[in-house]
């Protein structure tokens, strides 16, 4: 039986004993302990709130039933980082050659109004931040994967290395290599939301 | 692609990944390398962007997802016999690619018993041994021929 009254410290390895020894309520402290980060990373690949719903369920039921295989040679949550990933990527490889992907915002983010509510917050940043979006959509899955892990959801290289499964010197040569096709794309398609300090840089490519 | 040590460490130094003692070394070159600085300027001013995207969105679960999962997991089989399925999915897939690959090599073996690899190498010549050699000799006297010539233009 699950004893564990889901303290907030109650560990994952005992969540998942506990999983494993038949608790319900403790893979629902685990859904409940990570449900956030999984919508939010799925947020960053599919942007209907339906499907991620979807998408979110279906991460955890292959979470259950391949628990048994966890073997906590990792942190458990690179082990779902890693599954989610590849729903997304799965999801997204699917939605294209279904001529189907839905990149608009339909609600599944809700906007914070911090910034609102703060009026020095520079216009420029507001469009900043929805450029960025849209340039990492166009991103071909594995630079925009290594960017959504590093720059969104703020994984060392370490845990990149451990979800995508690579070697520690191809996370940071693939980061490296996102990032300037990143910056390719805004000083192509958004030169005006660059400082005027990479005038240089701008000029050199055309 | 490999990463120069600059660009590494330029890397490294904006993503936090530096030890203590070798940001501080770091950020000591760049004072004293205004190129340097640029570029991690540069880079820092693209990354904004992140940062003001991911201050911008919060997802959260909507309400009542933990209980739609455990709904669907009450509905799977009991954990031994997901284990059993998927061990046989396992053997399935593995005789599947075995089957396969014999397929292939049965294939590739019996293009090859009946000639047909060799009848469709492009290019190929069948010649005898002494057809070589006298080949060979031919050549040879055209290089000696071409060397002897006196050169061209004088």
């Amino acid at each position: 039986m699950f004893a564990l009254k889901q303290r907030p410290e109650t560990s994952d390895r005992e969540l998942i004993a506990a999983v494993l020894d038949g608790s319900e309520a403790a893979f629902g402290a685990l859904v409940d302990r990570y449900k956030d980060r999984v919508f939010r990373l799925l947020g960053r690949y599919c942007r209907d709130s339906v499907e991620c719903e979807d998408l979110a369920q279906d991460v955890f039921l292959k979470v259950f039933r391949k628990l048994h295989t966890f073997n906590h040679d990792s942190q458990f949550f690179t082990w779902l980082y890693r599954i989610t990933v590849n729903a997304a990527t799965d999801h997204l490889s699917r939605a294209s050659s279904r001529r189907l992907r839905l990149v608009e915002d339909t609600g599944l983010f809700e906007h914070d109004d911090r910034d609102r509510e703060n009026p020095t917050t520079p216009l420029e940043q507001e469009e900043l931040a929805r450029v960025t979006r849209e340039l990492v959509d166009q991103l071909p899955e594995k630079f925009r994967t290594i960017l959504v892990l590093r720059e969104f959801e703020g994984l060392s290289y370490t845990d990149i290395a451990e979800v995508l499964d690579i070697q520690l010197g191809t996370v940071e040569s693939r980061l490296f290599r996102a990032r300037q096709r990143f910056k390719d794309a805004l000083i192509r398609q958004h030169p005006e939301l660059l400082p005027v300090a990479d005038a240089g840089a701008r000029g050199g490519r055309r | 692609m490999t990463l120069s040590h600059d660009d590494r460490q330029m890397q490294r130094y904006l993503d936090g990944e530096l030890s203590d003692g070798e940001a501080a070394a770091f950020a000591a070159r760049m004072l004293a390398d205004g190129r340097l600085r640029e570029r991690v300027e540069a880079l820092e001013r693209v990354r904004g962007g992140f940062a003001a995207a991911a201050e911008r969105e919060v997802a959260r679960a909507p309400a009542g997802f933990t209980a739609g999962v455990l709904a669907e997991v009450r509905r799977l089989p009991a954990r031994e016999e997901l284990q059993q399925r998927e061990l046989f999915d396992g053997a399935v897939r593995l005789c599947r690619r075995v089957l396969l690959a014999a397929a292939l090599l049965i294939g590739l073996g019996l293009a090859w018993h009946l000639g047909l690899l060799d009848r469709n190498r492009a290019g190929s010549v069948k010649a005898s041994s002494g057809e070589v050699e006298r080949e060979m000799e031919r050549l040879d006297q055209r290089i000696v021929e071409s060397m002897e010539a006196p050169p061209r233009g004088r």
